[in-house]
């Protein structure tokens, strides 16, 4: 059995990307790899829940850092707390399916981008664009109420919009500072290599040897 | 009455050959009319498969076993059927079905021994593509396609053994793939850089019809350079016939298709199969009740449909309702409750909307109502492979290690297709 989707490149072509069903499980464990690598453990917390039929890995990610949260659907008071977590589903077939990721119903972040039911609403999926890593990522950021990640035209939640562009106005949030969510020791990048000098001729081609084609 | 039409001393000494042949042809519109009338008369068993219904705009291209006007608001593929009874010889059958394609499944083909696709977008040419190279080659039929464009009739038999149908298919069409371009009215491509409005001929397509019995005629008979060639048919002014070998296209998506290194199989046929009876055949297979099916995933227009909707809500008031469809089958207007149905409300998509009840596998601890439906009513086309899944403790796909994948088929399906009327 193989999964397909249509991809969209930078120029905007259009083409249709199949992936096996080996594909699929190598992306999956590679990106679950990543997760644990790019997080911070002491203040991110990742577990995998034991997945029930049709889902292909469940997640709990939780955040360990001050937070707010909702009650019910028609809770519209945020109130603290001091951590907060959500529960990712991928399904066979990704990366090219979508996942999904919610929060308990009666404990749900309160936020402009989740929906009163509890349900987070993520981007529109792009395949092979967004990942588990993509979405991990700004549902971690959510989480501490970080302002660059947050979308206000959402139609998710628009009862803690003006509390929320409140609070980010007067400093608090995001509640802890987005880097600490981040492994320390995650190797960086090699430092860039100086351009050349500008003007400077590029070292001359090694000499051409004018010996016969066969060697001879 | 078929021996006072065939009078065999005055026909072809081959057509003993066909007698035994069973087409069907996918698309029952322009080409596929004129396809079934040449077929009913070549004496094999013609099926037809077609959801649409005959306009009035239709009689321009279609052949004259459709009447025109009565024929006006029927389905198009049980009409050619039922036109077609009266010529069919001693033996013959032949079934209309009233369907789409999408909800077929590989084993439906395999009783065929060609399937002619003559439908007017590219996105239900690549389905049955994909459909036809799930199966095993013992089982697979010969497929023949047909196009038409202008005054240009084309016609190519492929056994998917040197290309596929999809690598005929240039993939930049595939940006249009859903256009049908037989609806009433204009319709437009954007081949080259500009929009076009397709434009064909009944000549066109009866030629094309006429190429494709051609190629199945040459493949009856044996003839070595029948199989694997493409017909070209050109009109004036440039009147041409040209036969050509098509190449199997880099890359394509389609050839990465394969026939299920395993197969097992379930008895009954889908229709008739309940879940709850899928379910106790797969336990006494298996020897367990922990294992899952999952729900059938449908790759069409470019979107995977891989849920079953349990509970949704009115995308109209926004009240729950219960759907039990599967995604695949479902339009907006069905997200309806019944009030807002019976007043003539729009459904809107509603990103506003809480999200309802998705199931994407089946087991035993689904409810009963569920259970109690048959497997095509959960979504699994006719002629389905189930994807069983049995974890054996993996907490999930990362230990994949102690997982098992099967794949089971129904082993009635394939015989099903030929006694039913709508899909």
């Amino acid at each position: 059995m193989s999964y397909s989707a249509n991809y969209t490149d930078e120029t905007g072509n259009i083409r249709e990307v199949t992936l096996t069903e080996e594909d699929s499980l190598e992306a999956l464990k590679n990106d679950y790899q990543e997760i644990l690598r790019t997080y911070n453990p002491r203040y991110v917390a990742i577990r995998r829940l034991p997945a029930k039929p049709g889902e292909a890995l469940h997640l709990q990610v939780t955040v360990k850092a001050p937070s707010h949260y909702l009650t019910s659907l028609q809770d519209t008071e945020p109130k603290a707390c001091d951590s907060m977590a959500v529960e990712l589903i991928c399904y066979p077939g990704y990366p090219l399916k979508a996942i999904s990721a919610a929060y308990a119903k009666d404990h749900y972040l309160a936020s402009p981008n989740v929906f009163r039911s509890g349900d987070a609403c993520i981007d529109e999926w792009i395949p092979l664009t967004s990942s588990l890593t993509t979405v991990v990522d700004k549902l971690a950021r959510d989480m501490i109420h970080d302002p660059s990640v947050t979308r206000y035209d959402s139609v998710a939640n628009h009862y803690v919009t003006q509390w929320h562009q409140d609070a980010v106005a007067a400093g608090r949030f995001p509640t802890i500072p987005p880097k600490l969510l981040y492994a320390p020791e995650r190797t960086s990048l090699p430092p860039r290599r100086t351009a050349g000098r500008p003007g400077a001729a590029p070292p001359p081609l090694p000499r051409r040897r004018h010996g016969s084609p066969l060697g001879g | 009455m078929p021996s006072e039409i065939y009078n065999a001393l005055k026909l072809s000494e081959y057509r003993p050959l066909f007698q035994d042949k069973r087409v069907l042809v996918i698309g029952a519109g322009a080409v596929g009319s004129y396809l079934m009338e040449f077929l009913a008369k070549m004496g094999v068993s013609p099926d037809a498969l077609d959801f649409d219904t005959f306009t009035l705009e239709n009689a321009a291209k279609h052949g004259c076993l459709v009447r025109t006007p009565e024929d006006a608001g029927r389905n198009k593929a049980r009409c050619v059927s039922e036109r077609v009874q009266p010529l069919l010889d001693e033996g013959c059958t032949s079934h209309g079905i009233q369907g789409d394609v999408c909800n077929l499944g590989p084993e439906a083909f395999a009783d065929y021994d060609v399937v002619m696709v003559a439908v007017d977008n590219f996105a239900a040419k690549v389905l049955v593509n994909e459909l036809i190279r799930q199966l095993p080659e013992s089982r697979r039929p010969v497929v023949v396609m047909d196009g038409t464009n202008r005054e240009t009739a084309q016609s190519v038999i492929l056994d998917n053994t040197e290309f596929c149908l999809r690598c005929l298919l240039d993939e930049k069409w595939m940006k249009e793939a859903h256009i049908r371009t037989s609806c009433t009215g204009p319709q437009y491509r954007d081949d080259y850089g500009t929009p076009e409005i397709v434009r064909t001929t009944n000549r066109a397509s009866s030629l094309a019809a006429y190429l494709s019995t051609e190629q199945f005629h040459g493949y009856v008979l044996g003839a070595e350079t029948a199989m694997n060639r493409m017909l070209t048919y050109t009109a004036y002014p440039n009147l041409a016939l040209t036969a050509s070998r098509p190449l199997r296209k880099p890359h394509c998506p389609g050839c990465a298709i394969h026939p299920p290194a395993q197969l097992e199989w379930l008895q009954g046929n889908g229709m008739e199969v309940t879940l709850r009876e899928a379910l106790g055949q797969l336990e006494e297979r298996l020897g367990t009740r922990n294992f899952e099916i999952s729900v059938h995933r449908l790759h069409y227009k470019n979107v995977v449909y891989a849920g079953f909707i349990v509970t949704d809500v009115c995308h109209s008031c926004g009240k729950p309702i219960r759907v039990m469809r599967h995604e695949g089958r479902i339009t907006l207007s069905d997200l309806r409750c019944e009030a807002c149905r019976a007043e003539g409300k729009l459904a809107h998509p509603g990103a506003g909307f809480l999200p309802g009840e998705i199931l994407r596998a089946f087991t035993f601890a689904c409810e009963e109502e569920i259970q109690d439906r048959t497997l095509y009513e959960l979504g699994y086309p006719l002629g389905a492979h189930l994807e069983v899944i049995r974890r054996n403790g993996a907490l999930d796909f990362l230990d994949s290690g102690k997982m098992e994948r099967i794949l089971f088929a129904l082993d009635g399906d394939h015989e099903k297709i030929h006694h039913i009327s709508e899909l």
